[in-house]
């Protein structure tokens, strides 16, 4: 097994590797999260508190998730690419940032529209909503590293130094319900209670957890995509890079 | 659907399907401009010199 995770570090292997696996990922994702969504939207009843407006959980759930996991993933990358300096991990971080934003972007959108009519404001600085905002900064501010070296290598250390530090936010963002006092819900599925025993109807959880797995594997997706093409670039003058080229 | 909370569903419903397709688009059109680049014979770039 380690000698197929050792191949797969190889550049050309890990382009087929994704190249194989990206399209299923993919379809599955997109099977998944239409499901989800259509039992959110239009199978699952209505919350007796909140009525129709909890079913933008079906959508803020799943980013909120991603957000915190792209950047936990990103931060083990990152270990991995500064303690032994693998390629394919400096990519695995930069490549990550873009997709990992743009979740947080919508976990924190998707949220203020879910808050306005339960809350009766869009924004409150409260601890979840706050640390969800610094989490934002930080994928901002590791997309504005990659850019700003001229070195590829030198930019993805730097990512990964900062996905590193600021790791310590992702518990901040997931236990800030728990700590302090809180306008925003606690865990419903995300937490060993809600596994055991979950704090939702049935009809209301499987569309969740479809969605939940579909945005999941979406991310795979994306993310092989978007490393396949940062390792093109790095490899440039590589001859199989040359070879693939001329082919397409 | 209650009309009272429709626009905040399908507003976050909408910004979704947005963020989906970004992702998917975003990679492919990378991609295309990468492989014109280097079939133009460009070596410079930031994300790209590697050592």
């Amino acid at each position: 097994m380690w000698t197929w995770f050792h191949r797969l570090a190889s550049p050309p292997t890990f382009y087929r590797f994704a190249d194989a696996l990206a399209p299923w990922l993919l379809g599955l994702a997109l099977i998944l999260i239409g499901i989800g969504v259509y039992g959110g939207l239009f199978v699952a009843p209505a919350d007796y508190q909140q009525g129709d407006a909890f079913r933008i959980i079906y959508v803020h759930v799943p980013a909120a998730a991603l957000s915190l996991s792209i950047y936990t993933v990103m931060a083990v990358a990152g270990a991995i690419a500064l303690i032994w300096r693998m390629k394919l991990a400096e990519v695995a971080v930069v490549a990550a940032a873009p997709i990992g934003a743009s979740f947080t972007a919508l976990a924190l959108i998707t949220g203020m529209l879910w808050g306005k009519p339960t809350w009766g404001a869009y924004w409150v600085w409260d601890a979840r909503l706050t640390s969800e905002l610094v989490l934002l900064f930080l994928y901002f501010g590791i997309i504005g590293l990659s850019q700003a070296y001229s070195d590829a290598r030198t930019a993805a250390r730097a990512c990964a130094w900062l996905a590193l530090v600021g790791v310590v936010n992702v518990p901040i963002v997931h236990y800030s319900v728990q700590w302090w006092n809180s306008l925003h819900q606690g865990s419903t599925i995300l937490s060993v209670d809600g596994i055991v025993d979950p704090k939702i109807a049935k009809p209301m959880l499987w569309p969740l957890l479809c969605s939940l797995a579909g945005f999941y594997l979406f991310f795979g997706a994306a993310w092989l995509r978007r490393m396949q093409n940062d390792v093109l670039w790095r490899e440039k003058s590589a001859k199989w890079v040359r070879d693939r080229c001329a082919a397409t | 659907m209650n009309p009272k909370y429709a626009l905040f569903i399908w507003t976050s419903y909408a910004l979704t399907a947005a963020v989906v397709i970004w992702n998917l688009l975003a990679p492919r059109l990378r991609r295309n401009q990468l492989q014109r680049r280097m079939s133009d014979g460009e070596d410079s770039e930031t994300i790209g010199n590697d050592e």
